[in-house]
């Protein structure tokens, strides 16, 4: 079993989390945890660990039937858009999802799940009424099914916060930005 | 059973709060740690 949370000791918000391959028994690794993410490249030479400048947050953990274990988890920054020149645009919002392939041992494949980044800042809901302090949700999720990994997230593209999700596997995205309200036949191949 | 200690949370001694709130550098939403597991499927 593998327990995971968002952690603050880099000064910057990263995941790190603990392993147990002995039903909790004994905990592998450092007391206090270890990067659920590390090295520099997976095998399609994506980096896995996010960027300097980029917070990951909220983090959800779900395994297969056939034992490879997800991950998913927002990524908060400055993002790029445009092929050339690079724009940085506000700080915005993207859904990364990694795989593990050994029973939560590494994690070796990343794969940004969004189309494109989404604004936080749009249509947030005031919390208890504070102007200055929004809210988009902590109720992030994560299913899987011998089909793949079913993220759900919230999603501002459509100009309010709505809930979208996409199916994932370890090989490519075969739905990508579904708005879950509009959802009427997902793909199942 | 204790499964980590020594951990960094998403608090306000290191990130700006804003009225009782912790708040990502730049964000205007609020934000916390919370965990997750996974008891794997053996």
């Amino acid at each position: 079993m593998s327990f995971a949370w968002a952690d603050y000791r880099e000064r910057i918000s990263r995941i790190y989390y603990r392993r147990s391959a002995d039903a909790g028994n004994t905990w592998e690794g450092p007391s206090s945890g270890q990067p659920l993410l590390t090295g520099e490249e997976d095998d399609n030479y994506n980096a896995i660990v996010s960027e300097t400048d980029q917070h990951d947050f909220h983090p959800q953990l779900i395994s297969t039937p056939s034992e490879e274990i997800g991950y998913v988890v927002y990524e908060f920054g400055p993002k790029g858009r445009g092929e050339f020149p690079m724009v940085l645009q506000d700080l915005l919002t993207d859904v990364v999802l990694a795989i593990s392939v050994d029973d939560g041992k590494t994690f070796s494949e990343r794969i940004t799940v969004t189309d494109y980044p989404w604004d936080p800042a749009v249509g947030a809901p005031l919390t208890h009424g504070n102007k200055y302090v929004t809210f988009i949700g902590e109720y992030f999720g994560l299913d899987a099914s011998p089909l793949g990994f079913f993220p759900l997230w919230t999603d501002t593209r459509t100009g309010m916060q709505e809930i979208f999700t996409a199916r994932v596997n370890e090989k490519h995205i075969k739905t990508s930005g579904v708005n879950v309200a509009r959802i009427s036949n997902l793909d199942t191949d | 059973m204790v499964v980590a200690k020594g951990i960094v949370p998403l608090a306000s001694s290191y990130l700006e709060d804003i009225d009782g709130w912790n708040h990502l550098p730049g964000s205007s939403f609020r934000i916390g740690t919370y965990c997750t597991g996974c008891a794997g499927s053996r």
